[in-house]
């Protein structure tokens, strides 16, 4: 028996789209069986920033109207194994579903996966209902700036009432050099705030746009931070105790020389 | 005046009879029976609930009351109490002063888009976040960060008071004076503080036990 997560923020364009595809994949990597479900009907993107669009036949309305059945409207990765997605209809709009039948929905998928990820339209309307309704566990997407925490504890609010009192927190699109200069809400402010326990921080990273356009999660064949950074965030799910990545102190030879001597300019 | 002197309006499971309270008894029965008679039809083979309302009486005279309106319809439960007398007198009984009173406890997080609202005073064991709101007849004490709306003295109490361990709130009203947090960034002290009122200002100050001149 599976474990179903919804993944939300309240504020639309914090990167709950590109999380779910990432957290996905990177799950799938460790060998786990995932299905990433699109709540998002009518404004679909998960099957775009996965590079599926193209194999989807059946949607999650022809599943819950019963046009078809399950299993043909799972949509198989083209990379990794054990990795599926249940696309959202884009013809329809959020009315076409209900929280009943997303519930049962998620019950039948979780019997057959590991992970249930469903990626959540923003707002707290008819969508989010939806969206939570079948959940077992939320995290909560954010970027550190304020309205983006704001509606973080309005949604964090509306999950408590949902019966998921407590949510995970993933801050999103961190620019390392404006936290530095002081610039930018840091990690601490963000938590000060949210008041909840951090799943991971993912650093706002030029690959991720890249990667996210050519139809292809991060996490595949990168290097780069914010891979790294799902990835650990993948292996928390997991159970692993892996340390948060500093990314508030130097930690360059020249950094640590320049401490030393006492010409940090901090 | 005398037209409205007494009147009927239907309430849930019976009526209720207004009446006027410097009317005399005896006149009260003839106008009561001059009202049932004429729609007597009405209330044919129905047992009516009926409630008196708008003065006191007196335990005999309710004994009266109800003897006199049986002998006309069939009555079924017969109540008497004054409605708007009642509402003042729970409102008194849940804050009387700022000293004494009903208190809400919250315990937890209030977060962005949730509202306690309390006709008593309200004690928060948690932050309250920006967006959110604490309305209170009384005191509001937040024993953690107020960054939220807070209103104590809701009905005018402007004797009531606001205490948080962080006061930084976006917002705060006491009766009927509402003030906002400076625009400018100002050093955020990181001790207990009060509000208060004296006069037509609200100041804050150091929260200091024992030092009680609010």
């Amino acid at each position: 028996m599976g474990e179903v997560y919804v993944i939300t923020s309240g504020k639309g364009g914090v990167g709950k789209t590109t999380t779910t595809a990432n957290i996905g994949a990177a799950l799938a990597m460790e060998g786990k069986k995932v299905v990433l479900l699109d709540a998002d009907i009518g404004l679909r993107n998960l099957d775009v920033v996965l590079g599926l669009e193209n194999r989807i036949v059946y949607d999650l309305i022809d599943v819950t109207e019963g046009t078809c059945r399950l299993k043909q409207a799972l949509v198989r990765d083209k990379r990794f194994d054990g990795l599926y997605l249940l696309p959202a209809a884009q013809t329809r709009d959020k009315t076409a579903v209900s929280p009943k039948q997303m519930q049962d929905l998620c019950k039948e998928l979780k019997e057959q996966f590991d992970y249930v990820l469903i990626d959540c339209p923003a707002g707290i309307e008819q969508g989010f209902k939806n969206a939570v309704a079948g959940a077992d566990k939320a995290i909560v997407v954010t970027i550190p700036e304020v309205s983006a925490v704001r509606d973080a504890d309005r949604i964090i609010g509306l999950l408590a009432s949902n019966d998921l009192p407590y949510p995970q927190l993933i801050i999103n699109r961190l620019r390392i050099d404006m936290v530095k200069r002081g610039d930018m809400m840091n990690i601490d402010d963000t938590i000060d705030i949210l008041g909840i326990d951090l799943l991971g921080v993912v650093p706002d990273d030029e690959s991720i746009v890249v990667s996210t356009n050519k139809g292809e999660p991060v996490v595949a064949d990168n290097d780069s931070l914010a891979s790294k950074a799902f990835r650990n965030i993948a292996r928390r799910l997991e159970g692993s105790m892996v340390p948060i990545m500093d990314f508030e102190t130097d930690n360059s030879l020249v950094d640590k020389l320049k401490r030393l001597f006492g010409i940090d300019k901090k | 005046m005398k037209e409205n002197s007494i009147f009927f309006k239907g309430i849930l499971g019976g009526l209720q009879v207004h009446i006027d309270p410097h009317m005399d008894l005896d006149v009260l029965k003839e106008k009561l029976k001059e009202k049932l008679v004429t729609s007597k039809n009405f209330f044919q083979d129905t047992y009516v609930n009926l409630v008196f309302t708008g003065r006191d009486f007196q335990d005999k005279e309710k004994q009266d009351l109800r003897d006199f309106v049986a002998q006309l319809i069939n009555i079924g439960k017969v109540d008497f109490y004054n409605p708007v007398e009642k509402e003042e007198e729970k409102k008194e009984k849940l804050v009387s002063g700022t000293d004494e009173g009903m208190t809400k406890f919250y315990k937890g997080t209030v977060r962005n888009g949730q509202r306690i609202d309390y006709q008593g005073n309200i004690i928060v064991m948690g932050d309250v976040n920006p967006g959110a709101e604490i309305v209170a007849a009384g005191n509001i004490i937040v024993l953690g960060n107020l960054r939220g709306m807070a209103h104590a003295g809701v009905n005018g109490d402007m004797d009531s008071v606001v205490i948080a361990l962080r006061l930084q709130p976006t917002q705060l009203r006491i009766g009927n004076i509402i003030t906002r947090s400076p625009e400018d960034e100002v050093e955020k002290p990181d001790y207990p503080e009060i509000a208060y009122i004296k006069g037509d200002n609200l100041f804050i100050e150091p929260y200091i036990p024992g030092k009680i001149k609010y």
